[in-house]
């Protein structure tokens, strides 16, 4: 037996359980939650290539499945990685019946968690490419609704993976022919340029983020949330793989200085992106591309803390992001329109789901008091005695985003007094609460989320020696 | 056999390049999806150069398999035609038939020089992948109707396995770009299904 084995086959099992159960919703989200949440501690309780005794049978679980002449490996760096993205899943599938989204979500966002899961594990890891652009053509799917050119955003998406797919391995090819250790710097500027066009479109840095203001203003918030997060995530934990993997790469500072102009660039265009936006929504989506140029200049640090701060901003993003799809969620329930392009008036209505939505928006903004707060403030700190400009770059775009938020607290001081109709269920006020408190709750102590995160940078033994 | 493919490897570059071509031209969705078959072909031939003939065969079957789902969920759908999207870029007969003459004339001419060192592949297979991989992205940048995006990306990635799987001729990448394959081509059927029973439910309403 092996755990790889295991966790896909429990995957799909869970899948096609919950897509079974689409007709009940509250079914289909218990056996969701339950089998992810389980499987999150499982993969990060459970002893693998060591025997252990089950009623009285002693039994050992392989780390290590091999199919086709290739393996998939559950190793210290991947088990932390699966287990965070699949906490991410169980979180986003617990409100989903809330949310209203469609009922095939669950089933496919396991369908795209599983493929995550296998790129994380398969080795050579090159061909986590593949398994990424499997993962996009859930992508596609989840973001797909019934109203009109609800596709384009996903299809988008699909060709943009389609060209990272075939970058990453043909960069690989280039990588394997020099061998690991002898690469020239022709061949390494040309897997560079190649690296870079696949990892620019994994991670949405522009132009490549072309889908993700489509798909946030067509399709539900939720859904954008989830194909967002999970496939970004995947994308940086590639990134992390690759640095781990190559000599030539991590001890270039050509790299590194690359990657903080990059992320310096990304950060400055989303902020201002973000502040010009009319729609709520949109205004996410760059603010999400900012987000990433933040990450970009915590690995452009090239040290263990950035390396490690980055994946903390990565769980602080899917954090606030939650936090705010719920919240937008609910005000999209609202709108007769079925659209949301502003909110106004839904203060009034929906107090609490307006609440929610704004404290996500301020989370990935980095506001004090939230959950993205602590570690860019620890990414300050780094970037203050080592690249003074990054730092401003991070603090402008910064109070550039939580400007477009504040643009957003307007109705709230306008001088048409406006009845308050408080109209959310019981359920619904619990879950809103639940994830503002949540937000509130690891911006005050991030020592709760963040130890168990860093595990997967200690699981890359050349990124943290 | 082998012999006798490598010695007539120009035909499938060639024949490939006309296939990718037509899907750009053509609006018939039959014939789009007639000719797609005929492109897997030709791009089987020009794996069969470096691969084993069975192992060809299997993506040939594939490539077919996704042309299959396809024509099933359109032939269901009775043929439907493309909804205009209202593009900003034109879009007519004439321009995609010049759009098309220029990137085959400029890949042709990217193609003379190797840009990426590639020794152990055949030059016919260069030259019809690279052909595909620029025709596929012009279908890609001109149009966003799913079924001529997912016609792109089949193309596009087509072209790349045929210089792909010289460099890398393992069972576990073939059996991955098949399924990656299946995967658009079931992923544009079930959007193109969709959109249907939606087009039907509203003229019912």
């Amino acid at each position: 037996m092996n755990a790889p084995f295991l966790l896909l086959l429990a995957t799909a099992f869970l899948a096609i359980a919950t897509l079974a159960t689409r007709s009940k919703p509250r079914l289909q989200t218990v056996v969701g939650v339950g089998g992810c949440l389980a499987l999150a501690i499982l993969i990060l309780l459970v002893r693998l290539d060591a025997a252990a005794s089950l009623l009285g049978l002693s039994l050992k679980l392989g780390s290590i499945w091999r199919v086709l002449g290739r393996a998939l490996v559950l190793d210290q760096a991947a088990r932390a990685a699966i287990a965070f993205l699949y906490a991410v899943g169980a979180f986003l599938f617990f409100a989903a019946n809330s949310a209203k989204v469609k009922a095939t979500f669950v089933p496919l966002g396991l369908f795209c968690l599983a493929c995550v899961a296998g790129s994380l594990m398969i080795r050579p890891f090159l061909y986590a490419a593949i398994l990424l652009e499997l993962a996009a053509i859930g992508g596609l799917l989840i973001l797909l609704e019934p109203q009109p050119r609800s596709e384009r955003g996903g299809l988008r998406l699909l060709s943009l993976y389609t060209m990272a797919m075939l970058a990453i391995l043909l960069a690989g090819w280039v990588l394997d022919v020099s061998g690991l250790s002898k690469v020239t710097p022709e061949l390494a500027q040309r897997a560079t340029v190649l690296l870079s066009l696949g990892f620019s479109i994994l991670l949405f840095l522009p132009p490549f983020h072309i889908w993700l203001p489509s798909a946030a203003q067509r399709s539900h918030p939720y859904l954008v949330v989830f194909v967002a997060v999970v496939l970004q995530s995947a994308g940086l934990f590639f990134l992390l793989h690759f640095l781990d993997a190559y000599e030539w790469l991590r001890t270039s500072p050509t790299v590194f200085a690359g990657m903080r102009s990059v992320g310096f660039a990304v950060l400055v265009f989303g902020g201002l992106m973000a502040f010009v936006q009319t729609s709520f929504e949109k205004m996410m989506a760059y603010a999400m591309v900012a987000d990433m140029g933040v990450t970009l200049i915590a690995v452009g640090a090239g040290l263990l803390e950035g390396y490690q701060l980055a994946m903390g901003l990565n769980a602080a993003k899917a954090v606030g992001l939650s936090t705010w799809a719920l919240g937008a969620s609910s005000l999209r329930k609202r709108q007769a329109s079925g659209g949301m392009t502003g909110l106004d008036g839904n203060h009034a209505r929906a107090p609490l789901a307006y609440a929610c939505a704004l404290f996500g928006a301020f989370s990935l903004a980095g506001l004090p008091g939230t959950a993205g707060f602590p570690l860019r403030w620890s990414l300050l700190t780094i970037l203050a005695s080592r690249d003074i400009v990054s730092a401003i770059g991070v603090i402008v775009a910064s109070s550039l985003l939580a400007g477009s938020v504040l643009r957003w607290l307007a109705p709230l001081v306008s001088f048409e007094p406006t009845p308050w109709l408080a109209t959310h269920p019981r359920s619904e006020r619990i879950l809103l609460l639940g994830a503002a408190l949540m937000s509130l709750a690891i911006g005050a102590f991030p020592q709760i989320l963040y130890p168990w995160l860093v595990r997967a940078v200690t699981g890359l033994p050349n990124l943290s020696p | 056999m082998k012999e006798w493919l490598l010695a007539y490897s120009a035909v499938p570059a060639i024949l490939a390049g006309v296939c990718a071509g037509l899907l750009v031209v053509i609006d018939d969705r039959r014939w789009a999806l007639i000719t797609l078959g005929g492109q897997y072909a030709c791009v089987a031939w020009l794996c069969a150069l470096s691969l084993t003939l069975p192992v060809a065969t299997a993506k040939l079957l594939a490539g077919w398999m996704s042309t299959l789902v396809l024509v099933i969920t359109l032939r269901r759908a009775g043929w439907p035609t493309a909804r205009p999207l209202g593009e900003a870029i034109p879009t007519g007969l004439a321009f995609r038939m010049l759009a098309t003459l220029l990137v085959t004339t400029a890949v042709l001419g990217l193609g003379q020089v190797n840009w990426l060192s590639l020794p152990q592949v055949q030059p016919a297979a260069v030259s019809g992948g690279i052909l595909l991989v620029g025709l596929g992205l012009l279908q890609l940048g001109l149009t966003e109707e799913a079924l001529r995006v997912g016609l792109g990306l089949l193309t596009m990635i087509s072209g790349f396995e045929a210089v792909y799987s010289a460099l890398e001729p393992s069972l576990a990448m073939v059996g991955l770009l098949a399924a990656v394959h299946i995967g658009i081509a079931l992923a544009i059927s079930y959007l193109l299904a969709s959109r249907v029973r939606e087009v039907q439910l509203g003229e019912d309403t």
